[in-house]
């Protein structure tokens, strides 16, 4: 006994304490896959022997078993059978795949001799200039098309970016306000106070939008991003406080805290002076003002996401996907004075083919103010090269009436990209898109 | 008839063994023997998953020609047999959306119902068949696509442990999997 090894020791007293119990799923299952170890199956056949209860169990089981493939023959005996000739197809491949290799091996010129050379007999010593003039031609006709890569629309968004911020950069503002909050059904509070807001362009640290007019907070927003987590409030003019994330429940929020604001000063005391020039005040803002210094500053591009799907359509390449950030923004309406937030923020997301210029579809994602999201996807029906002319009218969303409608095309996602705004002027009563500036053509 | 490799041969996960000394295999052969065997199993596999059986050919043959790739290259040849399920998965799941997506044909839609029950064909008999039947369609429609892919890959006589090697997890992982499954499954049965 002393020589027995331990794990056939271990393995018969968990046998022996497997016929005092009833045997799990799992252990059944084990069973009947033949999935256990000798000394469990004699455990196991033990405890059936003695158990009524688990010797069900497994007939139960093992029906389940003969019912599920019972049924998966019968429905894929319903699908249409093959198709002939596959097997010559495969080898057919197989002969060509192998051929090519061995060109490989033989070096680049035999191989384009090897597979040219019928082409090249046909054609006249005096018609290769031609060709290659009608070559380099076709390139630079290519060149010229403006097409759009994945990878382009990528570099000038990082273009854009590095241009407008500077990691670790500190923006401040200060002013005296009035905060009225109301949340759902109750009275509103009304919070007179001195307001501040930081900016900060670092995605671990804190975002904080809020826009002021009129001596009353309008609509303000903070995204508190801590790396694995983000979190986001929102305050609506007179409305509740809308929290956008799913996961957390909504709360009144008045923050930063008289604490925080503290904590943070000596932060700023360091980099006000070259933040000087974006101090704002409650005396002088005005609605136009907020559209030309707030909203078209680099705190409402940071949050926004554009996700850039490429796929590369290559018969035996698998695809790949590429995401990076462009601005998004809230959709504002100018109304006598006032700004009224009628949208929320809206995203797009777009498949483009990295190596032909191809755009496939395009899904835009639409957050409204009351939380709920709104989506649409767009497929093409047929392969359009993306330029400004060739997807301007197709991704054209239509939202839920009282949604403002607006459009959105290739040439509006790069002209977000780009470095400069070059939005023409709002005027009253015009709902504008933020950051996509109207079609100027 | 084609028989690509003359002589005597078996087949040992993927690895062709041939008497025939006067040639020897080449990796088409090879790959062609293993396309002889499997392109059945991994045909209903990856139409099990969802591809259109019109492109489960299409499937395959890209399988096949990676396969001839990679051992042309000097890939590793053992489980070849995991490696092909493994490689048919990730084109069918990978390149979906470039292709038909299917659905498996529920009873409801099943021709010729009574034929393909056999046996016993009383109308009782066909109604208590075409009842099991419905709850198996709707059980299985409600599995997660890791326990269906656990599934099929069983019912084509797999291991857990080719599974889990074919699926990138681990052989309790598998276990589990099923034992959702076909936990949900028995249930579903009786309800």
């Amino acid at each position: 006994m002393l020589e027995r090894p331990f794990a056939e020791w271990f393995c018969r007293s968990r046998g022996q304490m497997l016929r005092l119990r009833h045997l799990t799923d799992e252990q059944l299952l084990q069973l009947a896959d033949g999935e256990l170890s000798t000394a469990m199956v004699a455990a196991a056949n033990g405890h059936l022997r003695s158990c009524w209860t688990c010797r069900t169990r497994l007939e139960d089981l093992e029906q389940a078993i003969a019912s599920v493939v019972i049924y998966r023959h019968r429905a894929l005996a319903a699908c249409p059978p093959p198709a002939p000739g596959a097997r010559a197809k495969l080898i057919a491949a197989l002969a060509a795949a192998a051929a090519e290799g061995e060109a490989l091996r033989h070096g680049w010129f035999v191989a384009v001799r090897t597979r040219f050379v019928g082409v090249f007999a046909l054609v006249p010593i005096g018609l290769v200039p031609l060709l290659l003039v009608a070559a380099v031609a076709t390139v630079f006709w290519r060149a010229t098309a403006e097409p759009v890569s994945a990878a382009d629309i990528i570099r000038r968004a990082d273009e854009s970016l590095a241009a407008l911020v500077h990691p670790g950069q500190v923006l401040h503002r200060r002013w005296n306000a009035t905060l009225t909050v109301r949340a759902v059904g109750s009275a509103p509070v009304e919070h007179r106070r001195e307001f501040r807001e930081w900016v900060q362009i670092n995605p671990n640290r804190l975002a904080v939008r809020s826009y002021l007019t009129d001596g009353r907070l309008l609509s303000a927003s903070w995204t508190v991003a801590d790396g694995s987590s983000r979190r986001r409030w929102m305050y609506d003019a007179g409305a509740a406080v809308l929290h956008a994330k799913p996961g957390s429940a909504p709360r009144m929020v008045v923050w930063p805290s008289d604490e925080e604001l503290a904590r943070e000063a000596p932060r700023h005391s360091q980099t006000s002076q070259r933040l000087l020039d974006l101090s704002l005040s409650a005396e002088t803002i005005t609605p136009e003002e907020l559209l030309e210094r707030g909203f078209r500053r680099l705190s409402d591009r940071m949050n926004a996401q554009l996700t850039v799907t490429a796929v590369s359509l290559g018969k035996h390449q698998t695809g790949k996907r590429v995401q990076f950030f462009v601005p998004t923004y809230p959709m504002f309406r100018l109304s006598g004075g006032h700004v009224e937030a009628v949208g929320a923020e809206w995203s797009a997301s777009l498949v483009f083919d990295d190596e032909n210029h191809l755009v496939r579809s395009c899904l835009v994602e639409i957050r409204l103010p009351s939380g709920d999201n709104v989506s649409a996807l767009f497929t093409l029906n047929h392969w359009e090269t993306v330029s400004a002319s060739a997807v301007e009218d197709i991704f054209v969303f239509e939202p839920p009436a009282g949604t403002p409608t607006f459009r959105v095309g290739a040439r509006e996602v790069l002209e977000a990209a780009d470095t400069v705004w070059q939005g023409q002027g709002a005027a009253t009563g015009d709902v504008l898109p933020l950051g996509f500036p109207r079609s100027t053509h | 008839m084609t028989t690509p490799i003359s002589g005597q041969q078996a087949l040992s996960l993927g690895t062709v063994v041939t008497t025939d000394s006067s040639r020897r295999p080449t990796v088409e052969d090879q790959v062609i023997g293993l396309y002889d065997q499997l392109h059945g199993p991994v045909s209903r596999y990856v139409v099990s998953l969802g591809v259109h059986p019109a492109d489960a050919d299409e499937v395959l043959q890209e399988t096949f020609l990676r396969l001839f790739k990679h051992l042309t290259k000097g890939g590793a040849a053992h489980n070849l047999r995991g490696w092909v399920f493994r490689v048919a998965h990730n084109i069918a799941f990978n390149e979906r959306r470039d292709r038909r997506h299917f659905t498996l044909p529920s009873p409801e839609e099943w021709d010729e119902i009574a034929n393909t029950f056999g046996g016993d064909t009383s109308p009782e008999h066909l109604l208590l068949e075409r009842e099991r039947m419905d709850r198996v369609h709707a059980q299985i429609s409600r599995l997660s696509p890791q326990q269906l892919r656990c599934l099929h890959l069983r019912m084509e006589g797999f291991r857990y442990r080719e599974i889990a090697e074919a699926l990138g997890v681990t052989a309790s992982t598998v276990s589990e999997m099923l034992k959702r499954a076909l936990v949900r499954l028995t249930r579903g049965m009786h309800a």
